[in-house]
């Protein structure tokens, strides 16, 4: 068992998951499945390979510093839960 | 007792003054109603993406340069993942693997000579939205229009041992941002924040004490103050034999102390990993080059070259260059009047002075350099005297007035008239006996004395070179 | 009024500038068709009748004027996948977390097809968030297989593949990930087209795997698929990832010519757990290549087996990250009980997700923690080089490969999946593609035993669609395209139930 209770605890805080205990063993199972999987993957020798991250050889992607975008208030908080005086609204953090 | 030495290293964030933001093309503009200048990028609407503002990434560099990093030429953004409602992607697209600059370094003064503060790395990254949180309404509000804005943190060698020391170097970072032009350094506009790294140990001893982080400076001073409460803090503590606890702190200047922050999340794991919507920047020597070619003259450039070409003194030459704008006043100053020394003396005592009362930066002065020029010229052609230029400047300063009107306006034209001064003196040696008597007996204070009193009677309008010529003759009669 | 609902898009789209009918006729019978079959298939989360009428009306308008005449598909009326953005319509990537999320943009593939007339219907069901293969893991409810309704579509884009073959729609937009267009495509014996990576613009796509996501057409044959591509494809300055293509006229591939083409089979795909009907369809699918001239021979394609642990490391990785922003502060779901902001995050995420999506959450968690970062998420995207390396390296020596799409034809409804690893096995042959960035087409080639449509896919080099796509069509030449049984012999009313769709109350298991 490579994945322990804690290691699956903190995953889930990390993740902002919560889990029943039925659902959590379910769980701890698969992603022990599945770590014992991708440990395959030690068997392709990949020494000195650079890893890849994007699929094309693209570069330098830039654009110019003009503002285009207008007010879009209206639009943006019309899906928002709860909103107050043109902000979105959340209970009140703590810092 | 023992002595202790602080270990002190900063991480500044500096606001980049771009017109648009890191990743969209929303205005950066202070002040906004909320939500106002958002679009579906900056505020991780699902399907949006980021694109990169050329901009930024060249004021980075020049930024990078101008603090003597290597520049990082295959550059990489990352995503830093955590969840906080100021955040709206929950992940800040930041730099971890592949900063901007690294190894870079600025020189401050210091009681001992010059030092080198290092510069670890700096790198780019995108600043959250603000939160405001409501007391009696038991929520907090999110306005993501800051969300986006494009930043660079740069984060020191921990190579500071004194509250003086971690200031020179912020004035130094300021003053050569500033100079490049790529952020405006506000503290109070939020442009510039720094969170201060601070453990302290026994002298002599290798190894770093814990560290605690302190947040919530607003102004340099609070800053100072910060580091004296938690130098302290920690002695105290280490005093008693107690641990340092490694955590973050908030400042409360208000207070003056500091206080453990509720930890958001314990030994945060933030899952750092390249951004996979942005390919990689490749930075070439033509594009650095490029950059440094463009580099304006920088404080220290500038001082040198001040002392050379104005023949003003270094001591002089090094405030007027500790900013860009007084620097750009005082050159645009002499180039109408000339008068170099007059002008820095001005600008180093009572431009200063004012700043420091009104609690404005330099580029904030409402008046021109053709106005300074002018007063200067009054003087020199005897319009004026320098008791009146100081009060008429106080106006100029304040309320941009020409000085000119203002002299004609309030009758403060100097007086040296030869008639009507001599009936002055007169006057005023007939009423004042005693200080002839004392002057003659040897009581040099007493010359003094009349001569304020002339100036008092014309209200300080009489040429007092005048006045003392005249005074004198009449007493060495 | 003839049943047009069968007919291919380009037709119709002929068939419209022509005038031999109106786009609101066009509409109108779509849209009774969609009411007539969707008691049966439950393809759509959210039919725009409305929308579609009027916008039915307004091409019409740009038609007469003249405007739309070099487009082919002006008038034609299609569906689009509920993870793509339409502007003040529902998207919903079928998850109770955005039931109620209404864009306040199109994505740059929707306003491209505005742009080019087409009449948008509605949007298609999926499985949540794009993870899945049968599109059982919906919010909304199972659709079903055209072909045989106690089956599945196929997914993540089952239901586009379902109103592509069940005739409610003229063709669709899906998405592929790791083989969600091509493997629904195989089981409902439509053509689906994943083009290279970069080709189509993200910029409203509601991500699942940032770097291996692509959107793509579905369509009833090759020439309406190329025609749509040719449509979405090209640069986008909004998507960084989008690449700047030239020579985007894919319809000048469509040409029955593959002399001389040479086609590889990889050995390693006929061997491990292929049914062997597939593997039948795939020789006699070589056999009629063969005939047609082209050059077809096995060979070894190395690293098979790692290409499905590095997919699902990468695309959980990602999926991780992507998903954090549902998290009920801005939009979409937000948990009616809670105490303070901790509470709001859990709850929310925890109630909103289903539990396929929490699953690959956790995973993606895991791997990019800093204990397993190197061992396992740099490692994956280093495998990820080699594969890519591996293929070039292939494509030397072929123009294209052909092989299965999965190892079995549609499963049942309801079907107790071996389990999770199981399943995520059976994308061995879809994986390896989006990990190397490359195009595919999937093709259907006959029938099982059951009935059931038996797909193949080709696998082109970087930017090699044109190849892809006349090979495509020169097979469709000869084999033809067949119509599902639910529509030839009518929908067996009998075993099947009409439901409406909806949100469950509890999420999708």
């Amino acid at each position: 068992m490579i994945i322990t209770e804690e290691t699956f605890q903190s995953m889930a805080a990390l993740a902002k998951l919560t889990f029943s205990e039925k659902e959590k063993k379910q769980l701890l199972k698969e992603l022990n499945d599945f770590v014992n999987y991708i440990e395959t993957m030690k068997g392709l020798n990949t020494d000195g390979v650079a890893p890849m991250g994007n699929v094309h050889a693209i570069e330098n992607v830039l654009r110019k510093d003009v503002v285009l975008n207008k007010n879009d208030k209206e639009a943006l908080l019309k899906n928002a839960p709860e909103q107050k005086n043109g902000s979105f609204m959340v209970p009140k953090t703590v810092d | 007792m023992k002595r202790y030495e602080v270990v002190i290293g900063l991480e500044v964030h500096v606001e980049l003054s771009t017109k648009t933001k890191m990743f969209c093309f929303c205005s950066t503009e202070f002040g906004g109603e909320p939500n106002t200048q958002c679009c579906p990028v900056c505020t991780g609407m699902p399907g949006s993406l980021p694109v990169i503002n050329k901009q930024a990434v060249e004021y980075a560099i020049a930024a990078g340069l101008a603090l003597n990093c290597d520049i990082t030429q295959q550059c990489r953004f990352d995503r830093k993942n955590y969840f906080y409602p100021d955040l709206p992607k929950a992940y800040q697209i930041s730099q971890l693997y592949q900063p901007i600059g690294r190894n870079g370094g600025i020189t401050i003064d210091t009681e001992l000579g010059k030092k080198t503060i290092g510069i670890h790395e700096i790198h780019m990254e995108e600043d959250a939205g603000k939160l405001t949180h409501i007391e009696d309404g038991n929520y907090t509000l999110v306005d993501y229009n800051r969300c986006g804005i494009p930043l660079i943190e740069i984060v020191s060698e921990p190579d500071m041992h004194s509250a003086k020391e971690a200031i020179a170097y912020l004035e130094k970072l300021k003053q050569i941002l500033k100079y490049l032009g790529v952020s405006d350094c506000k503290m109070q506009e939020g442009s510039l924040r720094a969170d201060i790294n601070l453990s302290v140990r026994e002298v002599g001893a290798k190894e770093l004490g814990t560290r605690t982080e302190m947040k919530n400076m607003n102004s340099f001073k609070a800053i100072a103050r910060a580091i004296e409460g938690e130098k302290k803090r920690q002695i105290a503590l280490l005093e008693k034999g107690e641990p340092v606890i490694r955590e973050t702190r908030r400042w409360d200047d208000e207070r003056n102390a500091s206080f453990a922050m509720r930890s958001k999340e314990d030994a945060r794991d933030y899952r750092y990993f390249p951004e996979p919507d942005l390919p990689p920047l490749i930075i070439s020597d033509e594009w650095i080059d490029d950059i440094r070619n463009r580099q304006p003259e920088l404080g220290d450039e500038k001082m040198l070259r001040f002392e050379k070409e104005f023949g003003i003194p270094a001591y002089d030459a090094k405030i007027i260059t500790s900013d860009k704008y007084l620097a750009q006043f005082f050159e645009e100053t002499v180039a109408i009047c000339g008068r170099p020394k007059e002008v820095s003396n001005w600008l180093m005592v009572e431009v200063m002075r004012l700043l420091k009362e009104e609690d404005i930066e330099a580029e904030e002065i409402s008046f021109t350099p053709v106005q300074l020029a002018k007063l200067i010229e009054m003087i020199e052609a005897g319009k004026i005297n320098r008791t009146v230029a100081k009060e008429v400047f106080e106006h100029v300063f304040k309320e941009n007035v020409d000085p000119d009107e203002y002299v004609i306006e309030h009758g403060l034209s100097m007086v040296s008239d030869d008639g009507v001064l001599q009936s002055i003196i007169e006057k005023v040696i007939a009423e004042n006996r005693q200080s002839v008597e004392d002057y003659r007996n040897g009581k040099t204070k007493a010359f003094g004395y009349l001569v304020g009193q002339t100036m008092k009677e014309t209200k300080g309008k009489a040429d007092p070179k005048m006045v003392n010529q005249m005074i004198k003759k009449i007493l060495d009669q | 009024m003839m049943d047009i609902t069968s007919l291919p898009a380009l037709v119709l789209g002929n068939m419209i500038k022509n005038r031999e009918i109106s786009v609101v006729e066009a509409t109108k019978a779509q849209l009774d068709a969609i009411k007539q079959r969707e008691p049966f298939y439950h393809s759509y989360i959210t039919v725009m009748e409305e929308e579609a009428l009027s916008q039915a009306t307004k091409v019409q308008k740009r038609i007469d004027a003249g405007e739309l005449r070099k487009s082919a598909l002006a008038g034609v009326p299609m569906a689009v996948k509920d993870n793509i953005c339409t502007k003040g319509v529902r998207t919903t990537c079928a998850s109770k977390m955005l039931h109620n999320f209404e864009p306040s943009y199109d994505a740059t593939v929707i306003e491209r097809l505005k742009q080019a007339g087409v009449i948008i219907l509605g949007k298609t069901n999926m499985d949540e968030f794009a993870m899945g293969s049968t599109t059982e893991k919906s919010a909304f409810g199972a659709s079903k297989n055209p072909w045989n309704i106690s089956h599945v579509p196929g997914g993540s884009s089952g239901g586009s593949a379902s109103v592509v073959a069940g005739e409610e729609a003229f063709f669709a937009l899906g998405t592929d990930t790791g083989g969600s267009i091509r493997q629904p495509a195989g089981y409902c014996g439509i053509i689906g087209l994943k083009p290279t990576y970069g080709t189509v613009s993200r910029y409203g796509l509601i991500a699942y795997a940032s770097s291996l996501d692509q959107i793509g057409p579905m369509g009833r044959n090759v020439s309406d698929c190329t025609a749509v591509l040719e449509v979405i494809a090209g640069h986008d300055e909004k998507d960084s990832t989008s690449i700047h293509r030239k020579e985007l006229d894919f319809r000048k591939a469509l040409i029955d010519d593959v002399k001389g083409m040479r086609i590889g089979v990889p050995k390693g795909y006929l061997d491990g757990e292929l049914d062997d009907e597939i593997k039948d369809r795939l020789y006699s699918a070589v056999k009629i290549f063969r005939q047609k001239g082209a050059i077809v021979e096995e060979f070894d394609l190395e690293m098979i087996d790692y290409a499905v642990p590095a997919y699902y490391v990468i695309a959980c990785a990602e999926a991780s990250s992507n998903l954090s922003r549902f998290d009920g502060v801005k939009y979409g779901y937000r948990t009616p009980n809670y105490e303070n902001l901790q509470e709001l995050y859990e709850k929310s995420r925890s109630e909103g997700f289903g539990s396929e999506v929490k699953r690959r959450i956790m995973m993606g968690t895991l791997v990019l923690s800093e204990s397993y970062y190197d061992a396992y998420y740099r490692k994956a995207l280093k495998v990820r080089s080699l594969i890519k390396q591996n293929f070039k390296k292939a494509f030397e020596n072929v123009d294209l490969i052909l092989g299965p799409i999965s190892p079995r034809t549609a499963p049942e409804l309801g079907e107790k999946t071996q389990g999770t690893l199981q399943s995520y096995r059976s994308d061995i042959y879809t994986v390896s593609v989006n990990l190397a960035g490359l195009p595919a087409i999937s093709f259907p080639c006959g029938r099982d035993k059951k009935g059931l449509p038996i797909g193949l896919q080709l696998i082109g080099k970087e930017f090699g669609e044109k190849d892809l796509i006349r090979a495509a069509y020169s097979f469709e030449q000869a084999v033809g395209y067949e119509r599902p049984t639910t529509l030839r012999e009518g929908i067996d009313i009998v075993n099947s139930q009409e439901t409406q769709m909806h949100p469950n109350n509890k999420s999708q298991d």
